[in-house]
């Protein structure tokens, strides 16, 4: 059994309309897996989650969830619990009678179902709150509820539709790392919603990226953030600088391409893609530097054009060959003086296996 | 919201006039009634108020306690039903396209633009021994003697049609009050529906309940400001109806609200149909204390 994907999507459209808001999906999803879907607002995560709880029907495609076809299975047959976005605790029902419901409802006996709910406030760190009413919870304390409502019912799949955006960012921050301990402890595959880049890479194992209906690449956080295929999941994920690129010769474990705003440029020929149309350099594998930098370096001359601090950071934009590119510097020292002012020259700088290829 | 305590004469004349009409045209007619009700007939139109309490005494007797007992119950009998009937229309025009719901709550506020007393004399249409449901089962028995009849089986549905009589007795009393009173249910059930959050209702389906058990645990508990205001609604103006009851009821049907008319204006007996409208008032004040009791002990509030 355990070789099979926990989730198997084929060929998956939702139509509203004319309008497809799911177009032609298809994925797997292993086994214990934190699987992140992450896409700009509006491009179907949602209704991709709702179509996996059975909430929404596919206009196309199909969903095996365990092996299993899923077509025409009600929610409350679904071996598939959601946390929703809004929490939906039942505000007449108080954290435990909450908790209880999904077991009581299908008839656990009720010794069962009080060891089962202990279980699972205790995982979420809420017990000694049983008989709290939700409006008397945070936002916070709500959340945990729908996490132990979902999670004490052992489902197969657990779904979470942005479970962490209504919190403060410090919660957030604090609930992700929970999140990710519970699924260590509870062993049930999580897939999660989220337009927050961060929350996906520190959290998941697996992330998808959507547009508009599509998903447009499936890796591991790493690979996704180093390399990333597409001009759009290169932006999305993080900050980029983007130049226009074509190839011009290939071979002897050398590519070489030309490279609007660079001129040509000769990289380690790992595996290129089909096709590049373009290089992408993330902000932090840039280096900024008042003389020109050693040799082997990638280099753009330039002007400061506007440097913004962010206490463990600086952002430097550089305004070069009428770009605008950007730039991330480490201020490692408490005693470091900004080395540059707005208008200074400068040099740009990043070794030439730090470029992304993009064939899209 | 307390800017009102700044200009103080503000607040007292925007309460002026609504006062004043309260004043003048409901408490001093009522205390005027309730003063009454202590008076004894000392001719025609005279009545001289004693503080007597035979008013009360003769209201008490068993003759009126049952029908204040018949009124509760026709009354009881009648919200339930039109509780029945209008949770699933509620339901389906919450759910409705977004486009559809003025026009489904216009069908069921429709009937209120008609006068009552035109509606009531509909209902007498429908309903009388040769009014259109008795055509209309006529036409059914006749087609089914035509069909029944050469198999044999034509004996079964008797030589003639038997008219049902629907009209004149409290069936038709309790068919009449539910037919007037359901839209002050169907609303505030629709008020409470609309309101609440599909994700409930969703959250209680993806825990594995029926659809069944969702609304028993989920929807009804949440719609329940909506179901005690609706019964309030209904059953308050049912209890002291007279005209549904004299248009559609029998020679058996008077309810408390009959009686009271009638010492008002044929028996002439105006103190103790005061003293019987002061019953019927601590009746409804019951009632109005069971809502808050209610209301109290299921703990929710939306
Ligand atoms: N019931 C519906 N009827 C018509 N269009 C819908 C419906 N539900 C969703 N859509 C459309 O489908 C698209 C995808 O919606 P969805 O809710 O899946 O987006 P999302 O990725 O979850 O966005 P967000 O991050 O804002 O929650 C949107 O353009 C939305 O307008
Ligand atoms: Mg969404």
């Amino acid at each position: 059994m355990s070789g099979i994907p926990i989730v198997r999507i084929e060929g998956l459209t939702k139509r509203f309309g004319e309008f497809a808001a799911v177009d032609a999906v298809s994925l797997e999803i292993p086994r214990n897996a934190f699987f992140a879907l992450l896409g700009p607002s509006g491009c179907g995560k949602t209704t991709l989650l709702r179509m996996l709880a059975g909430f929404e029907q596919p206009s196309e495609g199909r969903i095996l969830i365990d092996g299993e076809e899923m077509a025409g299975v009600p929610p409350n047959r679904r071996p598939v619990n959601m946390v929703f976005q809004s929490y939906a605790v039942f505000p007449h029902m108080t954290v435990a009678e909450n908790v209880a419901y999904g077991l009581k409802v299908t008839g656990v006996p009720r010794p069962e179902i009080e060891r089962r709910v202990g279980e699972a406030l205790r995982m979420v760190r809420l017990s000694g709150f049983e008989r709290r009413r939700p409006d008397q919870l945070s936002g916070g304390q709500k959340q945990r509820v729908a996490l132990a409502r979902a999670l004490v019912k052992r489902p197969k799949l657990l779904l979470l539709d942005e479970p962490l955006s209504a919190l403060d960012r410090k919660l957030r921050e604090e609930m992700q790392l929970e999140l990710v301990r519970l699924q260590h402890e509870v062993g049930i595959t999580f897939v999660i919603v989220t337009h927050d880049q961060g929350e996906a890479l520190s959290m998941a194992t697996h992330v998808a990226v959507m547009n508009q209906g599509r998903v447009l690449q499936i890796s591991d956080p790493r690979t996704l953030y180093e390399q990333p295929r597409s001009r759009f999941v290169a932006d999305f994920i993080g900050q980029v600088n983007v130049f226009e690129a074509r190839r011009v010769a290939a071979g002897d474990g050398e590519l070489r391409l030309a490279v609007d705003g660079i001129g040509e440029l000769a990289l380690p020929d790992e595996r290129p893609p089909e096709k590049v149309v373009a290089v992408a350099v993330r902000p932090e594998k840039m280096r900024v530097s008042a003389v020109p930098p050693e040799e082997g370096r990638v280099t753009i001359a330039g002007r400061v054009g506007q440097i913004a601090y962010f206490g463990d950071h600086s952002r430097v934009f550089v305004e070069a060959r009428g770009r605008r590119l950007v730039c991330i510097r480490h201020n490692r020292s408490r005693r470091e003086e900004p080395s540059f002012r707005e208008g200074d020259p400068c040099y740009l700088s990043f070794r030439p296996e730090d470029a992304i290829l993009l064939s899209s | 919201m307390d800017s009102w305590r700044s200009a103080p004469w503000v607040f007292w004349a925007f309460l002026l006039p609504g006062g004043l009409w309260l004043l003048l045209f409901f408490l001093v007619p009522l205390a005027m009634v309730w003063v009454l009700a202590f008076g004894e007939r000392a001719g025609p139109v005279e009545i001289v108020i004693t503080w007597t309490l035979d008013n009360y005494r003769q209201a008490l007797e068993p003759i009126y306690l049952g029908l204040f007992w018949k009124s509760f119950w026709i009354a009881a009998l009648a919200t339930a039903i039109c509780l029945v009937i209008s949770f699933p229309v509620a339901l389906a025009v919450s759910f409705a396209p977004a486009r559809a719901k003025p026009l489904l709550l216009m069908l069921v506020i429709l009937p209120f633009w008609t006068n009552l007393l035109i509606r009531t004399y509909a209902m007498i249409a429908v309903l009388r021994t040769k009014g259109y449901l008795n055509f209309g089962l006529e036409y059914l028995w006749t087609g089914a003697k035509a069909l029944l009849t050469p198999i044999g089986l034509g004996e079964l549905l008797g030589e003639r049609f038997v008219p049902l009589s629907l009209l004149y007795n409290n069936t038709a009393v309790v068919f009449g009050i539910v037919y007037v009173y359901l839209p002050f249910m169907v609303l505030p059930l629709y008020a409470t529906l609309e309101r609440l959050d599909r994700s409930l209702i969703e959250a209680s389906l993806d825990l594995g309940a029926s659809q069944a058990r969702t609304f028993r645990s989920v929807i009804v508990p949440l719609a329940w400001p909506g179901i005690v205001s609706g019964i309030i609604l209904v059953f308050i103006p049912a209890l002291g109806t007279f005209l549904i009851s004299d248009l559609l009821g029998g020679p058996d049907s008077q309810l408390i609200g009959n009686v009271i008319e009638r010492q008002f204006k044929a028996a002439n007996n105006i103190p103790l149909g005061s003293a019987l409208s002061f019953l019927l008032l601590y009746m409804t004040f019951l009632a109005l204390a069971l809502r808050a009791w209610l209301a109290g002990r299921r703990g929710y509030r939306g």
